[in-house]
């Protein structure tokens, strides 16, 4: 192996050599720093594979052949060659993305950002103190000069608010390396030992840290930092982001030991403050790079809580290192890359973003850089976020665990926001990126590494590929496919989607198998209305299927940790699929907060009920050794409530079902609502058959299903757009699931199970019918429509059905779902609920009948005269779910059967069958009889009406007895806008919409906040020395220390 | 087999014959009634049957499509079906009709169908007024329906059954075993939902039967009407004798049941002659408190 030594000889030696080479043409410097740049990362590289594969020891230099305390000692052990190589690597990109830049500064350039690179590996390698400071004097400086370089106004300010901080940091930190060499006799970090010195010398301690502290930008010592990401080039800014930081990062790792027990604890509240308060500062933020700036202070924030966390919360070693390694290389490619595409894209502000809209490329970078910070599986960053949500644990950890896990909901919100204006743009086409081959490199090249790491870690977590990766590979593929017609497309989903069906359902038995063949079967019929689309939807197909494949993976999820990698990984393709809409940016971004703070719920409802686990967070743990205790299930409970919209939280639904594509909704409203109720099943299941006592929850949890049943219903019956009305409808609907679950007896979970296969009938059927009517008339607002049933009468007849089956009027399915509910809820004594369940389902009439009277019956407008019918393709999904509806309805021990057996193995069926009737200590049914009685009596009053009634003339559509008037035209006499407008007025005092206001009021609250907190930057280089000052002086009395 | 289910048959057209001339009598007594309190001589009790005949014998039909033509089949399917579903005589073969096929539940939700599909019917038709009245009614609808159904699971939870036979046969024994003496505050809100729930006055609003042709009907003529006209005979019927099963002990024979149903009529007639009409947020309003905070009370007093 190649010495170390040599990485800094090749850095200076280059260095130095660059004025020469400079004569000789900007070709030959470009070389030499690129030998140079490839020979540094080779040496680290070698030795990451020597330790980390071939198991070597970490290599130690004493430099001129001295032991310390003589000599300087660099050590090349796994930590510090992962680290040095990826800075190599770093740079090596980031040169060639600031190609044009360095090359405007010629020789002074390159010979800058060499000693840059090489100050960084020096930081890193060495373990000695005043070594340390030296290094790091050649970093700080070398990166003056490189963001001054830019020559603008602002980056000249940067970079020189940067070196007066740099030099404040830097003066107290020789300090105190000479009060710690005046107490421990050395500058050798492992002479000193840990803490021994510290002893000594508490002010060196208190010095060395807050220096480094302030080094890597902590709140609210941090005002200068903000303006050079801000300011600098974005090259620049990536490699201090992802480089410099690394490093201070790294010296911080190396010192926190030798100042002692009590400064973990104090980095750890400095880390996380900083985390949580950066990203609550970033959700005001506009300018992309100061927000990206922001998003890097939260994220050192978080490393450095980490690195102090480890200490205090009593955490091994081992899993702790890969957990840092996980976050901060998650960073690192991440931040680099977001860096680097804001330089590629060339707006500031977010919502110019939209540049980019019709980017495939740039868009798929973008959103992975976005998700792999955010945390979503299977990216690094969320191995790391999830080892350590599960690690912490003992005093005070559910305070940090709910910081952390707040300060990333915080850190999603912009984040997400801005991509959401990147992809919700109109397309402009048009506009010129300057894109080459050498400004996508590094990001293309950071993106390919980000997946290669999530791979390996996904297989080292569970050993083989797990399920869920095929599924994302499935996704991937077909993504790449995106220009084949999209009947091709959906073609290909659906075989991708059977075959998921094919290996999971006949493998799988009770409630997993339930809801796989309800997903997968249930999303395949729906996709086959996809196939109407003309043209070439990107991405649409490999969303869906990557949605309907993680939640079949959810029911075959073995553990805790794969279901919710399967859980996050629906949210975000659900979530992108949603972003697909034309006007769906905000409703997809509610979405996905809700959806994401409720994973987050889980998630630490999983971090309650799981052991610590062994490895590094026992991720391939199954649920053997998980307990469901009740803080457990009820932060998971309310996890799954979020998704399954249920009141109080249920404010991104309808907006989400509504604005997403018309071909989306019904997957989203019919399918993925019941994503919360599987997981709601394997929760509540567990905890019953463990015998947990947990009844206070479930009546909670009752009372939400019903208050979200009837103010479903009721907000349902007031909307005028047609699709709105549907998806409020579908909140409420899937309120009675819920409520039936909460029962916690058989006849309510054979209700849920009924009523989610009824709710994926009817509600499928309307959306789709209405896609078929949005498709052929362009409009969305009822009143705009009327009459339709004589121009698409195939479609009026999958809304009629659609609505009595949804209406529970027997004899169709919405009955025998009612009809288990009311006894289940009865058994249980939950009569209040019961009536609620009632009435929500009586003013569900009122908004069935607003829905298919304002669009198919009354008048039909002129512009719709020439309307057709959908399309074929688009009804064939339809007529599958009415035989679906039907066959329920006419046969409903074919469900009520196996639903009650599923329910069977927790709760005792009451269920006696006698023929097609059905009985239970309460009452009794026979659907087949009611139908068989319906359908005669209808026949024998038809014939009745066809052959006694005179034979009927055709009149004409305003031929109507109107005051003996005639109407003027159909618009007037349509009666369709503000349908309800007196029961309205009646139900006025319960309208207010309560939730709306308390989270606009949470949203402003915390926007405030944000905007409070913002006030220490007023871009005044005296104010940020103050406040290093004052950032200092609590520092002095957090960690209690005494001079 | 088929012996059985022509019996069965044969049965519930009995069984049918006798409800629909019932009701047929009971409406025009009770249009008699109403007329001598307004002071009128009013019609002859058998004005019903005129009716229908006048309305099948017209020669001349309109349609404005298939929805509106299909309306009042689903309405007299609706009737005649609820009907058919309520056990009308405790303890007779013939008059049980099809009681088997379901309990409270499912004739709770029945009651919806005839309503649901001539609300289509009506809609179909164009008429603005047609649609304005299926609003009325429907929304007057939710509000009348809850006290009834909080009345009927304070019942479920005295007599731990839905079976309407059950309830009607926990009643048997006495009068004081009726729910009006076992149950009264569950009677009293059920009854003045039920005022709402016949459509009398002062909770009219969506028939406005006084004015020009208002409500759901407004299109409908000839055979159409017929059937609808025809169907008030068996809805309110069943509407009675549900009534009348659930708080009053039922009926174990004829006579018993055509007093007990009279009364609960005249109760609706009663009132209605008596209140002006009104508004809807006025009558959705007044039921979502006063009936309603009974039921509640009625409920809970069962419940603790």
């Amino acid at each position: 192996m190649v010495n170390p030594v040599w990485i800094i000889a090749a850095g200076l030696g280059a260095a130095f050599l660059m004025p020469l080479a400079e004569r000789a043409g900007r070709p030959v410097i470009r070389l030499l720093m690129s030998a140079a740049l490839l020979f540094m990362t080779y040496i680290p590289l070698r030795h990451f594979i020597e330790t980390v594969f071939c198991r070597a020891d970490a290599a130690m230099v004493y430099t001129a052949g001295f032991r310390p305390p003589f000599s300087i000692v660099l050590r090349m052990g796994a930590a510090e060659a992962a680290l040095a190589a990826a800075t190599g690597i770093l740079a090596l990109l980031g040169s060639l993305y600031m190609n044009r830049q360095l090359g405007r500064g010629g020789a002074a350039a390159h010979s800058l950002f060499l000693l840059f690179v090489m100050g960084i590996v020096g930081m890193v390698m060495t373990r000695d103190l005043f070594n340390l400071f030296v290094f790091l004097e050649v970093v700080a400086i070398s990166s003056y000069a490189l963001i001054a370089m830019e020559g603008s106004l602002r980056s000249i300010s940067a970079a020189l608010k940067y070196a007066l901080a740099g030099s404040i940091a830097s003066v107290f930190l020789l300090i105190g390396i000479i009060f710690l060499y005046r107490a421990g006799g050395s500058l050798d970090i492992d002479l000193l030992g840990s803490s021994a010195a510290a002893a000594a010398a508490p002010v060196a301690a208190f010095m060395l840290v807050f220096a480094l502290l302030v080094e890597s930008k902590q709140f609210p010592a941090n005002g200068w930092a903000l303006d050079v990401y801000e300011a600098a080039d974005p090259g620049m800014a990536a490699m201090i982001s992802a480089g410099s930081t690394g490093a201070v990062l790294f010296a911080l790792w190396k010192i926190v030991p030798l100042a002692g027990e009590t400064w973990y604890g104090v980095i750890a509240i400095a880390g996380i403050a900083t985390f949580v308060l950066s990203n609550l500062m970033g959700l005001k933020q506009t300018s992309v790079r100061r927000m990206l700036g922001y998003s890097s202070v939260a994220q050192t924030g978080l490393i450095i809580f980490i690195i102090g966390a480890g200490r205090i919360t009593g955490v091994s070693t081992g899993p702790w290192v890969l957990i840092l390694a996980a976050i901060f290389f998650n960073h690192f490619l991440a931040k680099a890359g977001l860096f680097w595409l804001s330089g590629i894209v060339g707006r500031d502000r977010v919502d110019e973003w939209k540049a980019i809209a019709g980017r495939p490329l740039l868009l798929a970078l973008m959103g992975l850089f976005i998700i792999s910070l955010v945390g979503i599986p299977p990216l690094a960053g969320f191995w790391g976020k999830y080892a350590l949500i599960m690690k912490l644990h003992g005093e005070g950890a559910w305070v940090f665990r709910g910081l952390v896990l707040l300060g990333s909901l915080l850190e999603a919100a912009y984040l997400l926001r801005w991509f959401g204006y990147a992809v919700g743009g109109e397309k402009s086409g048009d506009e010129k990126l300057p894109i080459n081959f050498s400004s996508i490199l590094p990001p293309v090249f950071f993106a390919v590494l980000s997946i290669a790491a999530a791979w390996f870690l996904s297989i080292d977590a569970f050993g083989n590929p797990p399920l869920f990766m095929v599924v994302l590979f499935a996704g991937i593929v077909l993504f790449a496919l995106g220009r084949l017609p999209d009947m091709l497309k959906g073609l290909l989903s659906i075989g991708a989607v059977g075959w998921l069906a094919w290996h999971i359902i006949p493998n799988s038995s009770g409630y997993p198998q339930f809801f796989a063949g309800f997903f997968l079967i249930g999303g395949g019929v729906i996709l086959i209305a996809s196939m109407a689309r003309r043209g070439h939807s990107f991405g649409f197909h490999a969303l869906v299927v990557t949605m309907l494949g993680s939640l079949a993976c959810l029911t075959t999820a073995g553990g805790p940790a794969e279901f919710f990698i399967c859980w996050e990984l629906m949210t975000v393709s659900s979530y992108l699929l949603i972003l697909r809409g034309r006007k769906a940016g905000i409703p997809a971004l509610m979405y996905v907060l809700f959806s994401l703070g409720g994973a987050y719920l889980l998630l630490a409802g999983l971090a309650a009920g799981n052991p610590a686990g062994a490895g590094w967070a026992g991720f391939s743990g199954g649920w053997e050794s998980f307990t469901w205790t009740l803080p457990a299930l009820s932060l998971a409970a309310a996890g799954f409530l979020v998704k399954a919209a249920t009141l109080g939280v249920h404010i991104w639904a309808p907006g989400s079902y509504a604005e997403a594509e018309d071909d989306a909704s019904p997957l989203l409203s019919g399918i993925l609502s019941k994503a919360g109720i599987f997981g709601l099943v394997v929760a509540l299941s567990a905890a019953a058959a463990s015998g947990l006592e947990a009844n206070l929850l479930y009546t909670i949890i009752g009372w939400l299903g019903a208050l979200t049943a009837l103010f479903g219903a009721l907000y349902a019956a007031f909307q005028e757009d047609m699709k709105k009305l549907i998806a409020w409808s579908s909140i409420g609907q899937v309120g009675y699931i819920v409520m039936g679950l909460a029962a916690m007896n058989n006849m309510g979970w054979t209700a849920a199970a009924w009523q989610t296969i009824a709710h994926l009938l009817f509600s499928g059927l309307l959306f789709l019918a209405i896609a078929g009517v949005i498709l052929r008339t362009g409009v969305r607002n009822m009143y705009e429509t009327g009459g339709l049933i004589k121009k698409m009468p195939a479609t009026f007849i999958s809304v009629l059905i659609g609505i009595i089956a949804l209406s529970g009027v027997p004899p169709l399915t919405g009955f025998a779902a009612k009809w288990l509910l009311y006894q289940s809820l009865i058994e249980r004594g939950w009569y209040l609920q019961a009536g609620m369940a009632f009435f929500s389902s009586a003013i569900a009439f009122l908004y069935c009948f607003r829905l298919i009277h304002a669009v198919f019956l009354g008048q039909l407008k002129p512009k719709h005269t020439s309307v057709k019918e959908a399309p074929i393709l688009m009804l064939i999904p339809q007529y599958i779910l009415i035989m679906g509806i039907m066959l329920f309805s006419t046969f409903p021990g074919t469900l009520i059967k196996p639903a009650s057996a599923m329910a069977a193995k927790l709760f005792p069926s009451p269920f006696v069958w006698d023929g097609f009737s059905v009985s239970t200590p309460l009452g009794y049914m026979n659907g087949t009889f009611v139908m068989l009685l319906v359908c005669a009596l209808f026949g024998l009053m038809l014939l009745f009406l066809l052959l006694w009634g005179p034979r009927p003339r055709k009149i004409g559509q305003l031929n109507i007895v109107f005051a003996a008037e005639r109407p003027e035209s159909p618009a007037t006499a349509h009666y369709a806008w503000a349908f309800f407008e007196p029961y309205r007025r009646a139900m006025a005092p319960v309208l207010k919409p309560l939730a709306m206001h308390f989270w606009e009021g949470v949203s402003e609250w915390t926007l405030t906040l944000g905007a409070m907190f913002r006030h220490v930057y007023t871009g005044n280089a005296q104010t940020n020395l103050l406040f290093i000052l004052i950032y200092g002086i609590a520092l002095f009395f957090i960690s209690g220390g005494s001079l | 087999m088929n012996r059985e289910l022509l019996v069965m048959i044969g049965k519930a057209v009995a069984s049918l014959f006798l409800i629909a001339n019932y009701g047929l009598i009971l409406s025009g007594v009770m249009y008699k009634i109403i007329a001598r309190v307004h002071g009128r001589f009013g019609p002859p009790v058998w004005q019903p049957y005129i009716n229908l005949a006048k309305l099948l014998s017209m020669r001349t039909a309109v349609s404005h499509g298939i929805m509106f033509y299909l309306g009042p089949v689903f309405r007299i399917t609706g009737g005649v079906g609820l009907y058919l579903l309520i056990p009308a005589v405790y303890g007779s073969s013939w008059l049980s009709n099809f009681s088997f096929s379901g309990d409270i539940i499912l004739v709770l939700y029945f009651i919806f169908f005839g309503m649901l599909g001539m609300a289509l019917g009506a809609a179909e038709s164009g008429h603005p007024y047609s649609a304005i009245g299926v609003m009325r009614g429907l929304a007057q609808n939710t509000a009348s329906e809850l006290p009834f159904v909080l009345a009927v699971l304070a019942l479920v939870a005295q007599y731990k059954t839905l079976s309407i036979t059950g309830i009607v046969a926990a009643q048997q024994g006495g009068i004081e075993n009726w729910t009006l003496f076992t149950n009264p505050l569950a009677v009293i809100a059920a009854m003045l939902a039920f005022i709402g729930m016949m459509h009398r006055s002062p909770f009219d609003l969506h028939l406005a039967p006084q004015e020009i042709p208002v409500g759901p009907p407004t299109e409908f003529h000839s055979s159409y009407l017929f059937m609808m006209s025809f169907n008030r005979a068996f809805f309110g019927s069943a509407k009675l004798v549900l009534f009348m099963n659930l708080f009053f002990g039922g009926a174990t024979s004829i006579p018993e049941m055509v007093i007990k149903t009279f009364l609960i009529m005249l109760w609706t007639v009663f009132v209605g002659v008596v209140f002006p009409r009104y508004r809807l947020e006025q009558s959705v309003r007044w039921l979502l408190k006063v009936p309603t905070l009974i039921g509640l009370l009625a409920l809970a007093l069962q419940m603790f």
